[in-house]
């Protein structure tokens, strides 16, 4: 599928990004697209792509990962029903943007069988790079679950990408199945071999970061909380800018948003490309090679 | 739909910043310290305009953040950043206004940091907590001592409604000097919040029922993260103005100006606590219209203060 050109404005410099030329350099890959998921009809996923890749384009993202529904009670009801009606469309937005879009899958801690069988389907013999675990209200179990560990034992064996969902709210957990840094700490602790990325850093990120700190298998990303200022720099300090990954969380947030954090940062050049890209390139080669898909850009 | 709203903002604009003048001067004849400067006002609109390029910053405090230390907190780093930035003026609060109680103190140092600083480039606007005896003081001081264009509230840290009745004895005797009335709707995130100061979102929903009875009032929204709905509701009242600070999603300022006007949406970083940079970046994001960015960056500002503005350094002498 081809997307429309972005209407690409000229002199990125007047608006606190670098001069085009250097934003290219940086070859962004993007570890949390969030377009649509509530998609009853096989289209709505694929128009909001669509809709979404001019503006990645226009910042030079390269890649972008996409936490697609199999099937697990993930989704809401009328999604849920297309999925498991039609799941020769779930890796369609993959079909349609190869050279771009990484599919991860979702998972339901609560089915593990049902689970175990999607990861063998679509990444081990399928084409997703990693699982997704999602923090929404349909998710019942939080990530330091026991139930957990045969799913990520499982998509780590494959070499997968394994992202969750944390956020720390203040006042506490708005329902029981939230996770938050610390329970994610709590798991990375019974896998010191397994990395994992703790999406969002917990939205809170001071605390977010410190919960995470010294599990050195456990990165952050770093899109889907206002751009508070500090943020890059604390987790530059306290984890090292190998342990960074940056998520862009389009189209519900935006570019500002989200580039303002790395770029706005008082951060070496070398932690900046890191974050922007080198990380996940790092993370995901071994996977990408095994499965013969590109590495680069 | 939009171009008769445009004509009516237009016409609205014309007939109260010449009522807003009328006021400050008659204000002065009855006993103020010092009126608004016309030629000041009137130097910094050529200014901005003359350049064609920079943008005004609505939405910047000063001093510390009470939660966290922000890199860019130091005035010896804020003002360059947003120079580097290409920000020509920066309407600027302080901090110190969310919780301390000797208000006229804190914008009287206000004023004084300002004036000291770069008298070009930070604009004034105190603060006004309405549930402090004596605040109409502090707003005559603002207006007539430190000869500010305008005045920045914070119903939620300071336990209002937009309903209530010292909120509108505000806006009354704010509109009658001719003050722009920034209202804080939120300064941060309500789910990261420190755990004993927990703040929600102000309600915007009483206004277009109180600017009936106010229509010479001039309010801008900061920090606003709104449903479509509340958008749509405030989008009938032409008093209010928006920034863009917490405005969020792919086009979300391009939305914002299709769902309002172009006239009636300003750039508001809300830096220091946040990183500039987002906002410029979602400007350059957006589809808007090199005409209507401008009108975003620059030239909403410079309407809605235009002959409102006076230099610090003259004001606080």
């Amino acid at each position: 599928m081809t997307s429309p050109q972005p209407p690409r404005r000229p002199h990125p410099e007047r608006f606190g990004l670098p001069p085009q030329a250097e934003l290219d350099r940086y070859r962004i890959w993007d570890s949390y697209l969030t377009p649509t998921m509530v998609d009853p009809d096989g289209t709505r996923l694929l128009r909001d792509i669509n809709e979404t890749l001019p503006r990645l384009m226009t910042v030079s993202i390269r890649r972008f990962c996409i936490f697609l529904h199999v099937g697990l009670g993930t989704a809401e009801p009328a999604t849920e029903q297309w999925v498991r009606e039609h799941p020769e469309t779930i890796d369609a937005p993959l079909k349609a943007w190869p050279e771009r879009a990484l599919g991860l899958i979702q998972l339901n801690a609560s089915d593990v069988p049902g689970s175990l069988e999607a990861i063998n389907r679509w990444i081990a013999d399928g084409p997703m790079i990693g699982a997704y675990f999602p923090g929404d209200s349909r998710n019942q179990l939080p990530c330091n679950h026991v139930n957990y560990d045969p799913l990520i034992t499982r998509v780590a064996d494959l070499g997968g990408l394994i992202m969750q969902h944390t956020w720390a709210t203040t006042g506490g957990k708005s329902h029981p199945g939230v996770s938050t840094p610390a329970d994610l700490a709590e798991l990375g602790s019974r896998f010191p071999e397994i990395r994992f990325a703790c999406a969002h850093a917990g939205g809170e990120w001071e605390t977010g970061i410190r919960s995470i700190r010294a599990s050195e298998n456990v990165s952050i990303e770093t899109s889907g909380f206002d751009p508070t200022a500090g943020f890059i720099e604390m987790a530059t300090r306290e984890l090292g800018e190998c342990r960074i990954v940056f998520g862009s969380h389009l189209p519900s947030r935006s570019l500002g948003t989200e580039l303002g954090k790395v770029f706005g940062a008082r951060i070496s050049e070398s932690a900046r490309f890191r974050i922007l890209g080198e990380n996940l390139r790092e993370w995901l080669t071994p996977i990408l090679r095994s499965k013969g898909l590109a590495t680069e850009p | 739909m939009s171009q008769p709203l445009r004509h009516n903002r237009r016409q609205w604009l014309r007939e109260n910043l010449v009522s807003a003048t009328t006021a400050s001067i008659a204000i002065t004849a009855s006993g103020g310290e010092r009126p608004s400067s016309v030629s000041d006002a009137k130097f910094m609109t050529d200014q901005i305009s003359a350049t064609g390029s920079g943008a005004v910053d609505s939405n910047v405090h000063l001093g510390q953040w009470p939660f966290r230390h922000l890199p860019d907190a130091d005035l010896a780093t804020l003002i360059p950043k947003l120079k580097r930035l290409g920000i020509t003026r920066a309407w600027v609060a302080s901090f110190d206004g969310i919780l301390h109680r000797d208000v006229a103190g804190v914008n009287a140092r206000l004023a004084t940091t300002c004036r000291d600083s770069n008298h070009d480039f930070l604009v004034p606007f105190g603060t006004i907590n309405p549930n402090l005896l004596d605040w109409e003081e502090d707003l005559r001081r603002c207006h007539e001592t430190h000869q500010m264009a305008g005045v920045r509230i914070y119903p939620g840290y300071h336990d209002y409604l937009l309903g209530s009745p010292q909120f509108e004895r505000l806006l009354s005797l704010a509109t009658q000097r001719g003050l722009l009335i920034q209202v804080t709707l939120s300064l941060e995130d309500t789910r990261t919040q420190h755990p004993r100061l927990r703040v929600a979102d102000v309600d915007p929903n009483p206004l277009p029922a109180l600017l009936s009875r106010h229509p010479n009032a001039r309010l801008m929204l900061l920090n606003a993260r709104l449903s479509p709905q509340a958008i749509r509701a405030l989008a009938e009242c032409p008093q209010i103005h928006f920034d863009t600070a917490r405005v969020d999603g792919t086009n979300g300022v391009a939305s914002l100006v299709r769902a309002t006007s172009s006239q009636r949406v300003l750039l508001g970083t809300h830096s220091p606590f946040f990183i500039p940079e987002a906002n410029l970046i979602k400007l350059y994001e957006s589809d808007l219209s090199d005409h209507d960015l401008g009108l975003v960056m620059r030239s909403n500002a410079t309407d809605l203060l235009g002959s409102q503005i006076a230099a610090p350094s003259a004001a606080t002498k």
